[in-house]
């Protein structure tokens, strides 16, 4: 038995070893103290002292069992003096000690990483979003609509952007009606299908479409039209194109009552009045007689004369 | 060692606690100071929206009141006041819209109205002498609801309606 000293050693002799190394050794090996006291027939408490250096004198015999149970050279294992430790450290490569962890800087990382990750994804999904242009039509129609006198309808024409905006609204009249006027300057009117056309182009959202219709009444039969239905359509020439119902009030009944007078009393009321004038530049652009509303409003009511073919206020 | 370590890392988390704890005042104040200059902006120009009425002399045979229009004013405003049945109308500052001289209802339709105070008033035969003799109404339509509104007018009290005769 000897060691690297070339100095003969009796098994019961003293000899000291590098815990340290020894632990080293033993963990980048993947053994556990169990083996390795298994291994010498020594108790894990031992190896743990050997390895902590509370035992810093180990038996010779255990010490050549400690290098063959770690399958390294007994000199890997000993303590030797300081200049002969220099050179087995620089045999042997120790992992550089890391540096702890600064909480504070890791938050911070984490926190900028997040940021870039998210502002990058807002400017990826802002240069790929394409805005859709989308153009709606809503009719405003009046609940009932006397035979042969005229009434307005109102079409409100909006987009989703505030780009302007060219559209074509075809308007689908009932039967027996037509239309007497219409702003702005209607484009064509096919009395077969009994549809108008307008064509604006370059509009700013919202705009008003409004015209005024009329049953032509032929005879006191047309009264009993009964509830009539108006139907649209826009299309706009935009990228990409597309066509759409006109929603809103699409449905009136022909009777004796003004058009104005919502709730068929016989009167307009202050509710009634108010929700004329509040589209009153589009009416009075018409030329509906907002005067004559105006009187019913003020007077007791009205009534439908035949004869006259119009309304009669109640004094 | 491990002591040590554990007693670095109470110092660490108190220094950071004490940070975290002045940082947070902080921008409570600063969220505080912006709460309270948006609220106050919101109130202004609320009430640069809203629509009020009052009278400024409801006693007597001159009654005197006020409507506050707001921007954008609406298209129509009906101004209707209650007064004595049998009254006669003697004088508007407004054109008169309808009068129901059997109920003393007195009507104005109002068009083509500017923002501000709208200031009215009207020469009766006969005069309001108790508080329960007049009150009016301002009914306007609210474009951004689509809705009919009113504005209830009363004297406030006969004290403060004396003090306008």
């Amino acid at each position: 038995m000897i060691d690297n000293n070339q100095q003969p050693r009796s098994p019961s002799s003293l000899v000291s070893i590098d815990g340290g190394k020894v632990k080293f050794i033993r963990e980048s090996k993947g053994l556990t103290q169990l083996y390795i006291s298994t291994f010498l027939g020594v108790t894990t408490d031992t190896v743990s002292r050997w390895e902590n250096r509370k035992y810093p004198k180990v038996k010779w015999e255990n010490v050549e069992k400690l290098a063959e149970a770690l399958e390294v050279d007994v000199a890997e294992i000993m303590d030797y003096p300081e200049e002969e430790q220099e050179k087995f450290d620089a045999q042997i490569e120790y992992p550089a000690p890391s540096k702890p962890a600064n909480p504070r800087k890791r938050l911070i990382a984490i926190v900028a990483a997040v940021f870039i990750v998210l502002l990058a994804g807002a400017v990826i999904v802002n240069l790929s979003h394409k805005e859709v242009v989308s153009i709606t039509a809503t009719r405003f129609l009046p609940k009932h609509i006397p035979a042969g006198k005229a009434f307005p309808v109102v079409i409100r024409v909006e987009s989703n952007t505030e780009q302007p905006f060219s559209f074509i609204l075809e308007e689908k009249l009932p039967e027996n009606f037509q239309v007497q006027t219409g702003i702005p300057e209607i484009a064509s009117i096919d009395t077969k299908n009994n549809m108008v056309k307008w064509i604006s182009n370059s509009q700013q959202s919202p705009f008003y479409l409004a015209y005024l219709a009329y049953l032509v009444q032929a005879a006191p039969e047309s009264k009993a039209a009964g509830e009539v239905s108006f139907i649209g359509q826009i299309k706009a020439d935009n990228a990409p194109r597309f066509e759409r119902n006109v929603s809103g009030d699409s449905v009136t009944e022909v009777s004796d009552f003004h058009w104005a007078d919502a709730n068929t009393d016989g009167v307009i009321d202050d509710e009634e009045i108010l929700m004329v004038y509040s589209s009153v530049e589009v009416l009075t652009s018409l030329g509906v007689d907002m005067d004559r509303i105006r009187e019913i409003w003020s007077s007791r009511g009205y009534t439908w004369n035949p004869e006259k073919n119009d309304y009669q206020v109640v004094e | 060692m491990i002591i040590r370590w554990l007693s670095n890392k109470e110092d660490y988390m108190n220094t950071m606690t004490g940070k975290l704890k002045s940082r947070f005042e902080a921008a409570t104040g600063i969220a505080l100071i912006i709460l309270l200059t948006v609220s106050l902006t919101a109130s202004v120009l609320a009430a640069d929206r809203s629509f009020s009425a009052r009278y400024v002399k409801p006693r007597g045979d001159h009654i005197k009141w006020e409507v506050r229009i707001p921007s954008p004013p609406p298209a129509a405003v009906i101004v209707t006041q209650y007064i004595l049945p049998g009254s006669e109308i003697l004088y508007s500052s407004h054109p008169l819209s309808s009068y129901n001289k059997k109920k003393g209802v007195a009507k104005w339709l109002l068009t083509s109205i500017s923002p501000g105070l709208l200031k009215m008033d009207i020469k009766i035969s006969k005069p309001i002498r108790k508080k329960g003799e007049i009150h009016g109404e301002v009914l306007f339509k609210d474009a951004s609801q689509n809705t009919t509104s009113s504005i209830f007018m009363a004297p406030k009290t006969v004290k403060k309606a004396l003090e306008g005769c």
